[in-house]
């Protein structure tokens, strides 16, 4: 049998296996104790005996006691009486140590018997050997005394008992032995039949808990056990119960985490997708939440501020100013506020930050955290700048000429009319200046309507040689004063496009102004029209005072003016080239120039065909 | 009495033309330039009695114009009349420690001018007189 097996055996008969163990325990023990008890009694037995007989015999007249009566003397007598199995000598002893008198066991020669008594033992026991036996002896001796003097002894030897059974007491102990043994099953079996509910609730328990239910027992049993069972079920009841409302808890619980997760995840996709940054400050003024913007904005990432105070991670003095004030202000004393700062990394960077108290839905009036929005505002900053710069400069470019106006006029007022010279001069520079006026203000309108978006082009085929010869002598009249050559190269025919005739004809005008402008008298002003396959380009040249590399790239931005006395000396407000070019870029045109300083410029105004245009946008 | 001179600065050619012309008639000797940095060379040459500059002007502007003047001539005895609108006048902190200077509001009144320029000289002439 395999070692498993035994072991499975063992699981399942344990009971039995130690009942039948117990009991063989049991009967070796109870075998034992008898037979010690048995032993140590005859034991006893045969001291009492042993010692009273021994006496008695020395008591005997000696020539009594060493008469070799084989029949009647006291010694036969003595042995007849005894059981065989515990006699095994009397033997009388002279002085000398002769042996008197004796008889013995069939088994033991009387010559062999140890005759040695110790000096002065006048009666007792002791131990001996047997001669011829393997056995020891229990030995009595006494004394015989006839008056004074001792005659001999007499000594008594008798088998030390042995341990063991006796063949007389093996029926006793065989009986015992197999009450014990048939006791045993019977008490096995009784115990098993008591037991078996348990068994049974033990099986049905283990099948609820393979089938994971949570039922209760419906074993039947009576007394103690009925009562465990009950008591078992009502706790399994109660567990049950528990158990359900724990998981009806944790079902509400994960439904409202989900939820939660859910808001959590929606909130946090609004605040991403806010186009500023956000940051929610505790009411400690530690950061619960930053929107990824605030990289761009403060140079930190969102996950390593977070439930840090600004003092750890910002690094921007005005900010962090701002943002230290939440930490002790835990009550609505102010609504929102802004500040406005550069970063100090990056110093053409505006931001501005706004902070709005978060406020408890329990009490309006507790503050629980602060809701930071960061806005990037270098654009309206930049914006803000523009617009101011650009009040100033229309500012200033109309006051200039009503400055001189008024100084004229003031002038005029005190002449008496000596210097005609003067007034000639004054009539002039009033008349030039009332142009210049009128003509800024004329761009302005344009210009501001084009950028505000307000402009309604007014688009129709036109016969653009018509127009650049109108624009052409119009402007012709005006330079004649200066003496300037003018020439014109139209084609006879140009292909008809679509333009904002007005729009197109002003852009012309400022160009072929500002040749006229920027040239001086005896100079040569052309103007020229070239057909290709996809446009119609527009050339407007000149020989004047030319334009440097660096002002090529400024000219068409509003306002701008070369910085150089030969240009602050012709008035101007700046303004005509950007309408120019704005004009032609509304007409998806380009305008470009090419030009040397002393040489004269060339304005080249492409405008596309129908035809061009298509091919453009594929 | 010699002529008073007069520096006029401006980048607007035909304010220089009509100062120039009035107050040449009132009896002063008149230089003018376009910007700061003729100007300053003009000083270098021969300091004027009186001058008078714009603010917004290419190149160096009247207030760079003065700075220079009160960087490079300490002790300068001429006063400088700066012209400028009331807007400007009210951002004068650049003026802090500068002495003979003050403003003249514009537009410019040639009439306002040569009152002004009269009584500075009157004042000037009782001045040495005492």
């Amino acid at each position: 049998m395999s070692v498993g097996k035994l072991n499975n055996l063992w699981h399942k008969e344990r009971l039995g296996l130690t009942m039948i163990v117990a009991s063989i325990l049991v009967i070796g023990v109870t075998v034992v104790l008898l037979l010690d008890f048995q032993s140590d009694t005859r034991i006893d037995n045969l001291r009492r005996q042993g010692a009273a007989i021994s006496r008695i015999l020395a008591d005997l007249p000696i020539e009594e006691l060493t008469a070799r009566d084989e029949q009647y003397g006291p010694l036969r007598m003595l042995q007849l009486g005894q059981r065989e199995d515990e006699f095994a000598y009397a033997i009388v002893v002279g002085q000398t140590g002769e042996i008197l008198n004796g008889v013995s066991a069939p088994s033991i020669q009387i010559d062999g018997i140890n005759r040695d008594v110790a000096q002065g033992s006048w009666s007792g026991e002791r131990t001996t050997q047997l001669p011829g036996a393997d056995r020891e002896a229990l030995e009595f001796f006494s004394p015989i005394i006839d008056g004074e003097d001792v005659l001999g002894t007499v000594r008594i030897g008798y088998y030390a008992p042995k341990f063991g059974l006796t063949s007389e007491q093996l029926p006793f102990m065989a009986t015992m032995a197999l009450t014990i043994f048939l006791l045993t099953p019977l008490f096995y079996f009784s115990v098993r039949r008591e037991t078996r509910p348990i068994k049974v609730a033990n099986e049905e328990i283990a099948s609820r808990i393979d089938e994971g239910q949570f039922s209760s027992c419906t074993v039947e049993a009576s007394g103690e056990l009925r009562e465990f069972i009950e008591r078992f079920n009502q706790f399994t009841e109660l567990a049950r119960s528990r158990i359900e409302h724990l998981e009806h808890d944790n079902d509400e619980l994960v439904t409202s985490q989900k939820l939660l997760s859910y808001r959590k995840l929606r909130i946090e996709a609004v605040l991403q997708a806010i186009p500023e940054a956000i940051l929610i400050l505790g009411e400690d003024g530690i950061v619960s939440y930053a929107s990824d913007k605030i990289t761009e904005l403060l140079g930190v990432v969102p996950r390593e501020i977070l439930r840090k105070r600004p003092s750890e991670w910002c690094l921007h003095e005005e900010a962090l100013n701002f943002l230290q004030r939440f930490e002790k202000t835990s009550t609505a004393n102010f609504y929102s506020e802004t500040v406005r700062f550069s970063r100090s990394d990056l110093l053409d960077k505006k931001i501005s930050i706004k902070a709005y108290p978060l406020f408890s839905p329990q009490n309006p009036q507790a503050v629980f955290g602060r809701l930071i929005v960061l806005r990037d505002v270098t654009k309206e900053a930049l914006a803000e700048e523009g617009r101011a710069n650009f009040v100033a400069h229309v500012s200033h470019e109309l006051k200039a000429p009503l400055h001189t106006l008024g100084l004229y006029a003031e002038a005029l007022q005190g002449d008496t009319g000596q210097d005609e010279e003067f007034r000639v001069e004054a009539y002039n520079v009033i008349h030039d200046e009332v142009e210049r006026l009128s003509s800024l203000v004329d761009n302005l309108l344009s210009i501001t309507k084009i950028e505000m978006g307000n402009l309604k082009m007014e688009k129709q085929r036109v016969r653009l040689q018509d127009l650049l010869r109108d624009a052409f002598n119009h402007a012709s009249g005006s330079g004649r004063e200066k003496n300037l050559k003018f020439e014109m190269d139209l084609p006879p025919e140009l292909t008809a496009v679509a333009v904002d005739k007005d729009l197109l004809r002003i852009a012309i005008n400022n160009l072929l102004v500002n040749a006229i402008k920027y040239t001086p008298a005896g100079g040569r002003i052309s103007m020229s029209a070239a057909e290709t396959d996809s446009a119609i380009e527009i050339r407007v040249a000149d020989n004047g005072i030319g334009i440097s590399p660096e002002d090529q790239d400024k000219i068409f931005d509003k306002f701008y003016r070369a910085d150089s006395e030969e240009v602050r000396n012709i008035g101007g407000h700046g303004l005509g080239l950007p309408l120019a070019r704005e004009i032609i870029e509304l007409h998806r045109g380009q305008l470009s120039v090419s030009s040397e300083r002393g040489k004269g410029s060339e304005f080249v105004a492409c405008l596309w065909k129908d035809s061009g245009l298509v091919k453009q946008a594929i | 009495m010699s002529e008073k001179r007069i520096l006029l600065v401006d980048d607007e050619p035909t304010v220089l033309r009509v100062l120039r012309l009035q107050l040449q008639r009132a009896g002063y000797e008149v230089d003018t330039a376009p910007n700061g940095e003729v100007a300053l060379e003009k000083i270098r040459v021969a300091a004027p009695d009186v001058l008078i500059t714009d603010i917004e002007m290419p190149k160096m502007t009247g207030e760079e114009l003065c700075q220079a003047i009160h960087a490079e001539f300490p002790d300068r005895r001429f006063p400088i009349f700066v012209a400028t609108s009331l807007t400007g006048m009210r951002h004068r902190e650049w003026t802090r420690g500068f002495v003979l200077l003050d403003f003249l509001e514009k537009p410019l009144s040639a009439r306002k001018l040569l009152v002004t320029l009269a009584e500075y000289f009157e004042s000037i002439a009782s001045e040495a007189a005492l």
